[in-house]
């Protein structure tokens, strides 16, 4: 049996301290998992609120296309549009039945003319929503106008919320794995002094002797990634229906196959890190 | 080959372990350090490996002063110098295989050139059908076998042996001494230190008797300075940065 082969059987012989620390890492990678989607599924929402018309006006019944076409031209001498879009009274009544074709009763009930027609407009810049929004409201033939900057503000606040949280959340678990990791090796070293003494004398290197703490490290910190990974994208299968029906129109699910195989790449190569650090220093009396 | 230059050990309580000792030892010599208990043998051989520090003096092997080998060389130090502990120092949760295999991993050997090797060595040390016994399942005899199997596994130049008899029977002790012998005679230098002054008596050896830490008889004095000249000009032809590159490049491999 050579140095490669004792690691696993050094886990086998110590199987609690192993599994306090894939534990450990485990639960971190869960957290961290499940920030990651969350921060990333907000991103996606406030995409979803930003690329869609972010000022509209709707029109009184007696308006002349001529005054909406003059509307278009102030607007757009006076800032930089991205986008204008009418939609008539029959536009409005075809967008209405194909958001309610399944409810019969509901079609029967309404006609274009009770639909008013209406005038989204999207910005190229953000800060220039409450301009358009200034501009349209002046007109004595806009009924009423539309205005999601405060829904996207305060979204904004959300994703700033949780990423902060997620950050310092995350970064105190993997310090604590990281913590619990070093205690658990260098328990395992302290215990192993005798055989490492022996090694030593035998001619191995320094590396020889720490490689297979080092590989010990890793497998916590990949194990528990996968583990943690594996949770959380459970966890995200079962709550699947009940996102998708709260979130209605916003389609953030199922999330991108790509983006759950980089979150699990990047935190097996992020745990493979905290495990060869936590060996390293765990043994670090052998590196001198 | 081996030059012990006015050495001297010392504890921090004041014990000198070793006092002023100098001597030499030639290639393929084979060497008896003899004295009881305490003399200084045991301070003797984990100085040779650098496990223990020099108070005073230098020892050199191969013109190479130990005190200036870097802890990235000591492992080739530890490698060309073999010792054969005392207490075996033997891996008492894996078999007699493993631990020899552990010896040849050390070093690099991998697949069918360990077995191969292994085969070699339990053959020579009388232990072949052994491989997978225990230490703990072996008698005292064996165990020393396993030690001496494991020791030779780099192939040192130098075989150093702590009291390889030590706590066997004379005809038992006899058999490690004829193959130490044979291990010699197959080119490998030996330095056996042992207290069973009755065992050795009739061995036509060179012997070096310490006592208290001095070197109270040489019977092989007059090679002391032969060898220690030849070490001295040796170092002037080759110098020490080439030797301190060998052993860097040898560490890399």
């Amino acid at each position: 049996m050579t140095q490669k082969n004792t690691v696993l059987k050094h886990m086998r012989r110590s199987p609690y301290q192993s599994l306090a620390a894939i534990f450990m890492t485990t639960i971190t990678f869960f957290i961290v998992s499940v920030f990651a989607l969350v921060v990333l599924g907000a991103h996606s929402m406030l995409a979803f609120f930003e690329s869609r018309p972010q000022v509209t006006a709707f029109f009184k019944d007696d308006t002349l296309s001529s005054e909406v076409e003059t509307l278009k031209s102030t607007l757009a001498s006076t800032v930089q549009l991205d986008n204008t879009k009418y939609i008539s009274k029959d536009d409005a009544l075809e967008i209405y039945k194909s958001q309610n074709s399944d409810n019969p009763l509901l079609l029967e009930m309404v006609t274009a003319d009770i639909l008013p027609a209406s005038l989204e407009v999207s910005a190229k810049n953000a800060s220039d929503l409450e301009t358009i929004a200034a501009v349209m409201q002046k007109q004595n033939f806009v009924e009423e106008v539309v205005f999601q900057k405060d829904v996207i503000d305060t979204l904004r606040k959300w994703v700033t919320g949780i990423r902060t949280t997620g950050i310092a959340l995350s970064s105190l678990l993997i310090l604590a794995s990281l913590a619990t990791i070093v205690i658990i090796l260098g328990l395992k070293f302290t215990a192993r002094k005798t055989e490492i003494n022996t090694l030593s004398l035998l001619g191995a290197t320094s590396w020889y002797i720490r490689s297979p703490f080092v590989s010990e490290g890793m497998i916590y910190g990949i194990t528990g990634a996968i583990l943690g990974w594996g949770f959380s994208y459970l966890t995200l299968l079962y709550l699947t229906p009940n996102i998708v029906s709260f979130l209605g129109d916003i389609t953030l699910l199922p999330v991108p196959i790509w983006v759950i195989m980089s979150l699990l790449g990047a935190q097996v190569l992020l745990a493979s890190l905290i495990g060869a650090l936590a060996s390293l220093i765990a043994t670090r009396r052998y590196g001198r | 080959m081996i030059v012990f230059d006015d050495v001297t050990i010392s504890f921090g309580n004041g014990t000198k372990a070793l006092s002023d000792i100098s001597f030499a030892v030639g290639e393929g010599e084979f060497v008896i350090v003899e004295g009881h208990s305490g003399a200084g043998k045991t301070s003797m051989m984990r100085a040779v490996i650098k496990d223990l520090p020099l108070s005073k003096g230098k020892i050199v092997i191969e013109g190479d002063d130990i005190s200036k080998i870097s802890a990235k060389n000591l492992p080739l130090l530890r490698r060309k110098i073999s010792v054969i502990f005392q207490d075996f120092k033997l891996l008492l949760d894996r078999t007699i295989a493993e631990n020899i295999d552990l010896a040849l991993d050390i070093i690099g050997l991998e697949g069918d050139v360990v077995e191969k090797r292994r085969k070699e060595l339990l053959e020579l040390t009388g232990l072949a059908g052994k491989e997978d016994y225990f230490p703990v399942q072996l008698s005292g005899g064996e165990v020393q076998r396993v030690a001496i199997a494991r020791a030779l596994a780099p192939q040192p130049k130098v075989l150093f042996a702590d009291e390889p008899t030590g706590n066997l029977d004379a005809k038992t002790g006899m058999s490690i001494i004829k193959l130490l012998q044979d291990i010699n005679e197959a080119g490998t230098t030996v330095v056996m230190a042992t207290h069973d002054l009755e065992l050795v008596k009739d061995l036509k050896l060179r012997r070096i008797r310490l006592d208290h830490g001095e070197l109270a008889h040489d019977s092989g004095a007059h090679h002391h300075k032969k060898v220690a000249s030849d070490s001295a000009q040796t170092d002037l032809k080759d110098g020490e940065s080439s030797r301190t590159t060998e052993l860097a490049e040898g560490e890399e491999t």
